[in-house]
């Protein structure tokens, strides 16, 4: 359909082009439907369902192409956009988490407590924000990498597509990348 | 320097040297790292280190837990409305419960023109879809044209500023219907009394065309009183007009409590609600879930006289059911066999036109088997109607009953006459009446247990106060007044304590009662908005506590700008949580005026005084003028040195707060010191195991870690370890924390 772009396509545009003020703006007109995706599967998942990021995102990009049409061109932006998105969800929820185990304090404390994230089948999500921050600023591509494939679930193939990149790259990219955040993580020692 | 900044500070050089080792084949890449770091042990490690970790396929970041996921996207999230809110001429005062599409919170009237606790049912975010949105505007449609005493009444409704529709409802404060029976141990006839009253508002909205088809226990709350409510008309169909209103996918109905048409998905009419009436009726009568009774779809349902010996799992033994109707297995068979075996049975027969064909039917049947008369469902019989007209007695008591309930509430009337008379004159003397009793009753609890006197742990403290939450409970029923203040100076000592989920209790219920006594603005409910408030700073939600301050704060300031130690103290608190909000400018802003109005009253020699120039240090701390926050806490000291009082707490906080000023300023060791003097002062009267005590000690090590001090922290791990695991239950995320932060300690420096 030759229209109109919808208004998340054409915020998807103007993101793309380095558009900060555009971020918030796709936040608050996505994150209705990631949150109604997830509630849904909350409400409807039995047994061992899981909900995963992967999912969310695929199924939110169904949602906006059903809305508003999309060509690749705006269906990579909106995986790009989406995986920013939650990882901003993600490490919101972790900041509260940790601010309500925080319990205890007295007055003017300061947050200068180290804080344990670590718990078996868990990961510090603040630490690998954290770290890809850091990364960002030395590899800003294999920061990208971590962001799709990590926080939005792509394949390496889709993390490919996105980025324009070789599926060799990108495996490459994010191998070295894993090793690089479990680093930074301090993660138990492989030796 | 840790071993992550070593990572991020020779980035580029491990990079290149990694890739270069990656070109090659698995086996020589060791080679290459070695020939390439020959004076350079520590590269040399790092990159060996990632080349390891590349190889043993540690799949921990391959994605997000979905456990994570669900946590914030779910409870992450449990409200979205906060306390305070304001709805219309309705704010939020909690939360109450959330649905497949709605939540629902309790709130009271904004306006104050009278006091009305209310439930109001908002569309969840995220579900405001056009249909969903229909859906809703059809209950508020349906539930507008009900009025009965035992329907939950709607009283208003608008849209909020994001375009989501709410619904403001009757509060039913009350439980669901079996169990309130249960608990009472109501026998079968008080059973079947307080069906009819159910059976009766689902008949009044069959009368306006409306059926629930969602009847089920959970959904017929019975009050104090007794009074059974129906509420949810969630998924209730309006019979003739919008037929659009029909199924929505995943929440149409309850499976366990679903009639054979809903499941089969044929036409729903009035039977559909005389088939669940059948089902509630049967498990208020014999105790029996509607499902779980073992009998396959399509089966004759359990009659309730085989039901009542019935064993099954997950469900209370048959003796023990009965005994909760006052009788045995064998006495409420034989009570059940005959008319009541004849009524459920009806009631549940698979084809709607074989069942009662109204609910008026079904409750006339139950109406007649009160009064012994013979049920319309019953094949008549000579020896049946003969047995029925037998069995009738006649019925005395009515009146005496009646003459007893006039007398009572003349009684009352006169009561509440001379309280109300007695708290207009003396509302002054009783503040002060109370706050004497308060205060006497709990030195009196605490006398032999404070922990810093006497030396005591503060566990002593917590039974004595568990006691005294008991008396409370237990011996104040008649003076609500000293209730709610005991109530509040309890919670507001389990928040300092460190027990807050307690202290949330305890506060929560005093909320509930001075805003009962003495209305919304009184200073009653302000002083406990600001222990609320006080409790959930102490557990670091700033964003729950700031509007029940400035609500407290409102309250405060409604005549006009009164110098008063209350205000000041407010402003402080007011201030802190901006600060911790990140919001340093007005914290700065608010933590001055709160030292500006003390100077100005002459409060310059008070702990209070103490604590605002606290805030304020921390406000300058947020603005980055840490020279004038350090001279401010040495003010605070010299003060706090100076004085007679001794707060513990506040002077070895006042040490930690400077330490960790000096810290962000370079001076490691005067921040060395600080921490010391703060940790010497509190180890030993609040214990190694108390939060306070736990940050503070892990300060200290972590200074003393970078002053290269490591023996040292590792001891201070260690006792904090042997501190938590007496102090909390085992598998208490402080454990692991403790242990936590002592292995990092121990990986960062190769022990």
């Amino acid at each position: 359909m030759a229209t109109e772009p919808g208004p998340i396509t054409s915020l998807l545009q103007r993101w793309s082009e380095g558009d900060g003020e555009a971020f918030p703006q796709l936040v608050a007109l996505a994150y209705d439907d990631l949150r109604a995706i997830a509630h849904r599967r909350l409400i409807t998942a039995s047994g061992g369902q899981t909900l995963a990021t992967t999912a969310l995102v695929n199924e939110a990009y169904l949602r906006l192409a059903g809305r508003e049409g999309g060509s690749w061109e705006s269906r990579a932006h909106f995986y790009a956009f989406a995986s920013r998105a939650m990882r901003h969800i993600l490490v919101d929820h972790a900041r509260r988490a940790r601010a309500e185990k925080r319990g205890g304090g007295q007055d003017a404390l300061p947050l200068d407590e180290q804080l344990a994230a670590d718990q078996s089948g868990s990961v510090d999500v603040l630490g690998v924000d954290d770290a890809v921050e850091r990364l960002a600023s030395r590899h800003p591509r294999m920061a990208q990498v971590v962001e799709l494939r990590f926080f939005g679930g792509l394949t390496v193939n889709e993390v490919a597509e996105v980025l324009g990149a070789s599926v060799r790259t990108v495996e490459r990219e994010w191998a070295k990348a894993k090793a690089y955040l479990l680093e930074a993580l301090g993660a138990d020692d492989a030796r | 320097m840790t071993r992550a900044d070593e990572l991020w500070d020779r980035w580029d050089e491990v990079d290149r040297l990694l890739d270069e080792a990656l070109e090659l084949e698995p086996d020589r890449r060791v080679a290459v790292v070695l020939e390439r770091t020959p004076d350079d042990e520590a590269l040399r490690a790092l990159v060996l280190r990632l080349l390891e970790r590349m190889a043993s396929g540690d799949d921990r970041l391959s994605k997000v837990p979905s456990r994570l996921v669900e946590q914030a996207f779910d409870k992450g999230t449990p409200t979205d409305l906060a306390a305070g809110t304001e709805v219309g001429r309705w704010v939020i005062t909690g939360f109450r419960g959330r649905g497949g599409m709605a939540t629902v919170y309790e709130a009271e009237r904004s306006d104050g023109v009278y006091q009305q606790r209310v439930a109001i049912k908002v569309l969840r975010r995220g579900l405001d879809t056009d249909d969903l949105v229909g859906r809703f505007l059809t209950e508020r449609q349906i539930l507008s044209s009900l009025t009965h005493p035992s329907i939950a009444r709607l009283l208003d409704g608008g849209s909020l500023p994001d375009g989501r529709p709410y619904l403001v409802m009757e509060l039913v404060e009350g439980v669901p219907i079996t169990a309130y029976a249960d608990e009472r141990r109501l026998p079968v006839p008080e059973r079947l009394r307080l069906f009819l009253e159910v059976a009766d508002a689902v008949q009044a909205a069959h009368r306006q065309l409306v059926v629930h088809r969602d009847i089920k226990p959970t959904n017929v709350l019975v009050d104090g009183e007794g009074r059974a409510k129906l509420l949810d008309f969630g998924i209730a169909k309006l019979l003739e007009g919008d037929e659009t209103v029909t199924e929505v996918g995943d929440r149409a109905l309850t499976p366990d409590y679903a009639s054979p048409e809903q499941l089969r998905g044929d036409p729903i009419t009035t039977g559909t609600d005389v088939y669940q009436l059948g089902l509630m009726l049967r498990e208020l009568l014999v105790g029996l879930p509607p499902r779980d009774d073992g009998t396959e779809r399509g089966d004759p349902p359990t009659k309730p006289s085989r039901g009542a010996r019935k064993t099954m799992p997950n469900v209370p033994e048959p003796a023990e059911r009965a005994e909760r109707r006052r009788t045995t297995p064998d006495r409420l068979a034989s009570r059940l066999a005959g008319d009541l075996d004849l009524i459920v049975g009806t009631a549940l027969r698979q084809a709607p036109e074989d069942r009662y064909q109204s609910v008026d039917e079904l409750a006339a049947d139950v109406r007649r088997h009160l009064d012994g008369l013979p049920i319309a469902a019953h094949p008549e019989s000579f020896v049946y109607r003969a047995r029925k007209f037998a069995g009738r007695h006649p019925l005395v008591i009515p009146s005496a009953v009646a003459a007893l309930v006039a007398t009572v509430a003349f009684v009352s009337v006169i009561v509440l006459q001379n309280r109300r008379l007695e708290r207009e004159r003396d509302a002054a003397a009783r503040a002060s009446a109370r706050a004497v009793a308060t205060q006497s009753f709990l030195v009196e609890l605490l006398r032999s247990s404070d922990p810093v006197r006497s030396g005591d742990r503060d566990v002593t403290v917590v039974e004595a106060l568990q006691r005294g939450r008991e008396r409370v409970a237990n011996e104040l029923g008649d003076q609500p007044e000293l209730r709610a203040a005991l109530l509040e100076a309890m919670g507001a000592t389990f928040s300092g304590l460190g027990r807050q989920e307690t202290a949330d209790t305890l506060l929560r219920s005093a909320y509930e009662l001075a805003r009962e006594l003495y209305g919304v603005t009184s200073d009653e409910v302000a002083g406990v908005l600001v222990a609320l408030a006080d409790n959930f700073r102490q557990q670091r939600l700033f964003v729950e506590a700031a509007p029940l301050y400035e609500r407290a704060y409102e309250i405060r300031t409604r005549g006009g700008t009164q110098v008063d130690s209350s205000v000041a103290t407010l402003l402080y608190a007011m201030g802190t949580t901006r600060r911790e909000l990140r919001q340093p400018d007005s914290a700065l802003t608010l933590s001055s005026r709160a030292v500006e109005l003390r100077r100005q009253a002459g409060d310059t020699s008070s702990r209070a005084y103490v604590s605002a120039l606290s805030a304020l240090a921390f406000a300058l701390r947020g603005v980055q003028r840490l020279d004038s926050a350090e001279a401010v806490y040495l003010e605070v000291l010299r003060r706090i040195e100076g004085s007679q009082q001794t707060n513990v707490v506040g002077h070895a906080l006042a040490y930690n707060n400077l330490a960790f000023t000096r810290r962000s300023l370079g001076n490691q060791q005067g921040a060395e010191e600080a921490y010391r003097r703060a940790y010497d002062l509190l180890r030993e009267p609040l214990g190694e195991g108390h939060p306070t005590v736990l940050l503070i000690s892990n300060n200290l090590a972590g200074t003393l870690e970078l002053r290269g001090k490591i023996d040292e922290a590792l001891a201070l791990g260690q006792l904090r370890i042997e501190g938590v695991e007496h102090e909390w239950p085992n598998g208490h995320w402080r454990v692991g924390s403790a242990y936590h932060s002592i292995g990092r300690l121990l990986s960062r420096h190769d022990r």
